[in-house]
């Protein structure tokens, strides 16, 4: 009876942004990143992506409680921003994808057709 | 290490309902992202709220309804239909995207349900009514309510229950089996289906296998095997089950024959097998088989209900990744930037 709503592990709420940063106070060139109502899916694809490019220093992600809809990526780099690195990757990321899309259709197409 | 990637795909099976195919050149932590949105965050349509009018079934409502949720709706493209929102969906993955046509109910301007988030199925059996156009030998016996006798109000939107016709000629059911009546029963009831996604609950999950694992390089060491007497490489493809190792011409005289995987998949679980009986083939004790998982290259398996045909479900799920990684780059630009200032 006092189970949450399903919909709140992937629904904003409606005054919550989908992303937070804090800057390090103690390690230079550090921030964390709180993604909301995001998880592993996102988490790990941000931080191995993360992890290829030379300007960082150091990336993790972790989700802090199973029934907090939130993930957790920190960053520390080698004296760019957290934010710049941070964006590079995601649209990194975003031109794979459209690339997989292209190449899987493409792919789909050409087995047909042999087929 | 260079940032970007340029995946390749390979494809080995594409059928409707299943399909096998490789990703290259990418990374365990992007087939996982894809696995993972494939299982829980591709859209589909399934039923969600179901009213009784009449149900003297051995089966009560709550039971009846959550069957109902797990009959996989299949959305039927059609070419120049009325599309719903084109301007900002035209990124859409698919033709055949279901959110083409519908919308989630939460985002629709509707009090309750409309055409436009909803699909109405009405079921209507009673087993007396049903009882007077059955053969005069079968009249007595229980009466299977399956997914066939569902009246979709909504063309496009159809309980799927076969993979092809022939399936459907060959099986003694008409659907996907609802409840049995007996004399006297009686169900009638009305659902609504809805948008929905795994996440919220598995009904909405288009697949029911989804798995991915890295392909294995094999090498085989041909010299060394070659000099084996062709009884004791028989062995060594005894040493797995049939179908992982065999010979490359299997017509060809004995002396010719190379010992060949036949089977990509399943050879890494039995490569340790394979090398300790070669090692004690071998007048050296050397392994003759090498064996390890690739990094970069997986292998994808994938089965669906039914409800999205598989190379749209990927497509579906790669749209879904964009999509999320689009948002998080805006909400990353939209930033305030005084806490970054050093
Ligand atoms: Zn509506």
């Amino acid at each position: 009876m006092n189970a949450p709503e399903r919909h709140k592990a992937y629904l904003l709420e409606d005054d919550e942004a989908r992303v937070e940063y804090a800057k390090d106070q103690k390690i230079p060139n550090a921030g964390l990143f709180t993604i909301y109502k995001e998880d592993h899916t996102i988490g790990n694809l941000v931080r191995m992506q993360l992890l290829r490019d030379s300007d960082v220093r150091f990336a993790g992600y972790k989700l802090p409680h199973p029934l907090e809809h939130r993930c957790l990526v920190k960053v520390q780099t080698t004296g760019a921003k957290p934010k710049e690195v941070f964006l590079r990757s995601i649209s990194d990321l975003h031109s794979e994808f459209d690339y997989l899309d292209r190449y899987f259709r493409e792919e789909v197409l050409r087995f047909k057709e042999a087929t | 290490m260079a940032r970007n990637r340029m995946p390749k795909v390979k494809v080995n099976e594409m059928e409707e309902h299943y399909a096998q195919f490789e990703i290259h050149d990418t990374d365990c932590s992007v087939a996982n992202a894809l696995r993972r949105v494939m299982i829980a965050e591709v859209v589909t349509m399934a039923v969600d709220l179901v009213t009784f009018e009449e149900n003297t079934s051995v089966l009560n409502d709550e039971i009846i309804a959550h069957r109902l949720g797990l009959i996989p709706l299949k959305y039927q493209y059609r070419e120049g239909e009325t599309r719903l929102r084109d301007d900002i969906r035209t990124t859409l993955s698919s033709e055949r995207d279901i959110q083409r046509r519908f919308r989630f109910t939460r985002e629709c301007d509707c009090d309750e349900y409309c055409q436009w988030c909803a699909v109405k199925l009405t079921l209507g059996v009673a087993f007396d009514e049903r009882a007077k156009h059955r053969p005069e030998r079968e009249k007595d016996l229980p009466l299977v309510v399956t997914s066939n006798d569902l009246i979709s109000e909504d063309n496009d939107v159809r309980p799927v229950h076969f993979e092809t016709d022939a399936e459907a000629d060959d099986s003694v059911d008409q659907g996907i089996t609802i409840v049995k009546l007996a004399k006297g029963q009686e169900l009638r009831f009305t659902a609504i289906a809805k948008l929905g996604i795994g996440k919220e609950h598995s009904k909405w999950s288009p697949v029911s296998k989804c798995v991915f694992r890295p392909q294995p390089h094999v090498h085989l060491d041909d010299d060394a095997i070659s000099k084996l007497p062709p009884a004791l490489r028989d062995l060594i493809i005894q040493a797995c089950p049939a179908g992982v190792l065999g010979y490359n011409d299997d017509d060809a005289p004995p002396e010719n024959r190379k010992l060949v995987v036949k089977n990509d998949a399943a050879i890494l679980d039995f490569v340790d097998d394979v090398k300790t009986l070669t090692q004690r083939l071998s007048p050296t004790g050397k392994s003759m088989i090498s064996a390890f998982a690739s990094d970069t290259n997986f292998i994808f398996d994938i089965e669906s209900v039914g409800s999205i045909p598989v190379d749209d479900l990927v497509l579906c799920a790669i749209y879904e990744l964009k999509r999320k990684l689009l948002d998080l780059q805006l909400a990353v630009n939209d930033l305030k930037d005084d806490d970054d200032d050093d």
